[in-house]
């Protein structure tokens, strides 16, 4: 595999309103791999994430990030998408008004242009509304307007089986999902990473619970702690921070610092 | 039908008029009022911040009196039994429905309800038989070329008819048009009103409705006015009899200089009436909003139901939206309801879209179309909703 392939943020540090919150981020999400990303609450997931998206409240102070070669620093926020990014909100915004199938297929054909005729379209979204178990009515609703906390996880999540992206960064997808959401999530991302298109995705998922690890089996698991990934290792250390919490990692940490 | 109501008038006619003490007349006092007001309004473009003026004297009065008028109403639509004509046809050869309707709604009670009633040469009667349903749209357009034109819109629907009626409006720039609608609905009968009207810089669309709706009866209400140029809407509908309903839906969306008025009164005015109103103002640029919601509810309208429902979405940095709520309810026994936002579109919105592929512009089109989406909808044929959307479209662009 090449050097470039992979999503790769080197030294990244990120503020927002002038508070460094990223203060030099290393992570690869080579292309097909999972790795999730544990750590306690505010200790930096979301704003890796969105800075990564292009979110303009997050100013990226220093260090790089490529998606396949590309430098995503500079692009939009739309070109990062049409590079192959996605990121699943931790809270979707509401849109009122804009119907969930006509957004969907305004946005595939943004990241994807002219791939698929409208019925090709239709039976792809009936298809994927299946695996996650949403009723077919969801397309003719607004845009996470009046949806449950789980009802916009899975839209998220439809959104991601509908745009197969490059790469996906899920924050916090799993958080508020009932047994069989979170089932039919794993099952969404098994069946995109089974597809043609999403047969190289690589994923990163932001978790405070090892249970969505279960379902979706990570290559590498990481912790994060203010603004830093300062452990990195395989699936038992989600399972260590079920058991243990995170205050072991932090002396740990702490003696080696 | 009293004589000299569509005789074309003249300044001097007005004076005479305003001098005259023949009260026989029936147009006299509608034709004194709009002296009244043609010469207590001093000139005086709209502006931003300022209340509107019209500038009255500014107005040829000529072209009402020219023998061929430039300005044209036209009818698509299968009528069936229904009558659609133009208002002077309609005085020549149904001079008692006219008469019914003046009867029944009091159009110069309002100040350019009083001006059109004074000065109209141009308008259209629909008249729908009892338990008659047209089962197409009628569509009504005027064509306004020469200025100021005072077109009104008579509709009577007889009990348990039933009909859709859309006004369009194709005015040229520059024009003043100050219209009426006067909407009678019987019992039992359905009426789905529906207008659209651009308003480019430099012109004046005013509009002055008055809707009566019977016992059990219901009237759709649509509107949606667009552009840079001054528009007034006054708007009033009486619930007059048990049962009686009505819905209306508008959207409002001034751009460059443009300055929108509108009050829209509701009358509950019997028991076991409903309203609903539901408003989205979005304004453009320098654009100025200002709505006026009321509703009235009197003390034997026990059982009534009214709700107020108004959106505001900023769109320029120095566009202004002022909505004013105004609940005037006397009778313990209802449930009135009233909601407003406003603001400007969100940024985490517009990034989750950027997010999905879709450029800064595109984002803050699909925000805003979905905003007016609701109200778009409400409108009452396919072709009409896809001309508002691409006519909202075209506005953001
Ligand atoms: N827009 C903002 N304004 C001010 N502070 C912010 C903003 N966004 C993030 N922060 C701060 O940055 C820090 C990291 O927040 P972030 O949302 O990235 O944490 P997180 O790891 O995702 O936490 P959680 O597990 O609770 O989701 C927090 O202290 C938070 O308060
Ligand atoms: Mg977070």
């Amino acid at each position: 595999m090449s050097e470039t392939m992979g999503l790769r943020v080197a030294g990244l540090r990120a503020t927002v309103e002038n508070t460094e919150i990223l203060r030099g981020i290393d992570l690869v999400v080579e292309p097909g791999k999972i790795h999730a990303l544990m750590g306690p609450n505010g200790s930096g997931k979301s704003t890796l994430a969105l800075s990564l998206a292009g979110h303009p409240h997050y100013q990226v102070t220093a260090g790089s990030a490529t998606l396949d070669g590309t430098s995503l620093l500079d692009l939009s926020p739309e070109k990062r998408a049409r590079a192959g990014l996605f990121l699943s909100f931790q809270y979707p915004a509401a849109i009122p008004g804009v119907k969930v199938a006509n957004f969907l297929h305004a946005a595939r054909q943004a990241v994807r242009p002219g791939s698929l005729a409208p019925a090709a379209f239709r039976a792809m979204l009936v298809e994927k509304m299946d695996i996650l178990g949403m009723d077919p009515s969801f397309m003719g609703r607004y845009l996470n307007d009046g949806f449950s906390g789980g009802e916009k996880k899975r839209l998220e999540m439809l959104q991601m089986a509908m745009l197969a992206p490059k790469y996906a960064i899920l924050d916090e997808t799993d958080s508020g999902l009932d047994v069989d959401a979170l089932r039919a999530v794993g099952d969404s991302i098994a069946a995109l990473r089974a597809s043609e298109e999403g047969r190289q995705a690589g994923m990163l998922i932001i978790t405070h619970y090892p249970r969505i690890l279960k379902h979706v089996t990570p290559d590498v698991v990481h912790v994060m702690m203010d603004g830093r990934i300062v452990l990195t290792g395989g699936h038992d250390l989600a399972e260590r921070i079920e058991r243990e919490g995170y205050d072991g990692i932090r002396d740990e940490v702490g003696a080696r610092a | 039908m009293p004589e000299g109501l569509l005789a074309p008038p003249t300044r001097d006619r007005l004076h005479a008029a305003a001098n005259a003490a023949d009260t026989r007349i029936l147009s006299y006092a509608a034709r004194a009022r709009a002296l009244d007001f043609y010469l207590t309004n001093p000139s005086g473009r709209a502006r931003p911040n300022r209340r509107w003026k019209v500038d009255l004297d500014a107005l040829a009065f000529d072209p009402l009196a020219s023998d061929a008028p430039k300005n044209e109403v036209a009818f698509s639509g299968s009528l069936g039994r229904a009558i659609a004509l133009p208002l002077a046809t309609a005085a020549r050869e149904h001079p008692e429905t006219l008469a019914q309707i003046a009867r029944r709604i009091d159009i110069e009670r309002l100040k350019f309800g009083a001006l059109a009633l004074g000065l109209s040469s141009l308008g259209a009667l629909v008249h729908v038989p009892a338990d008659y349903d047209v089962a197409e749209p009628i569509v009504i357009t005027y064509s306004i070329d020469a200025s100021p034109a005072f077109p009104r819109t008579l509709v009577f629907l007889e009990p348990g008819a039933r009909a859709t009626i859309i006004v369009e409006f194709r005015n040229r720039s520059g024009a003043f048009v100050a219209g009426t609608s006067e909407l009678i609905v019987d019992e039992r009968a359905h009426l789905q009103y529906a207008t659209t009207q651009h308003v480019d810089s430099g012109s004046v669309a005013v509009e002055t409705a008055l809707a009566q709706v019977g016992r059990d009866a219901s009237i759709a209400l649509a509107s949606a006015d667009f552009g840079d140029g001054l528009i007034v809407r006054d708007r009033e509908s009486s619930l007059d009899a048990a049962g009686a309903r009505m819905e209306q839906s508008a959207i409002f969306l001034p751009t460059g200089d443009g300055h929108l008025d509108v009050a829209a009164t509701v009358r509950h005015a019997a028991a076991n009436t409903f309203s609903q109103t539901v408003v989205k103002a979005a304004a453009g640029e320098r654009a100025i909003a200002r709505f006026l919601g009321n509703i009235v509810i009197l003390p034997h309208a026990a059982g009534s139901e009214a709700s107020l429902r108004d959106d505001a979405l900023i769109l320029g940095p120095k566009a202004h939206i002022d909505s004013v709520p105004a609940l005037e309810i006397a009778c313990n026994d209802v449930k009135a309801y009233h909601g407003a936002t406003i603001g400007a579109i969100d940024d985490e919105q517009i990034f989750y879209l950027r997010s999905r592929g879709l450029d800064e512009t595109e984002a803050r089109r699909t925000i805003a179309l979905g905003f007016f989406e609701p109200v778009v909808d409400a409108f009452p044929t396919a072709a009409l909703r896809e001309s508002l959307t691409h006519r909202i479209v075209e506005t953001l662009r």
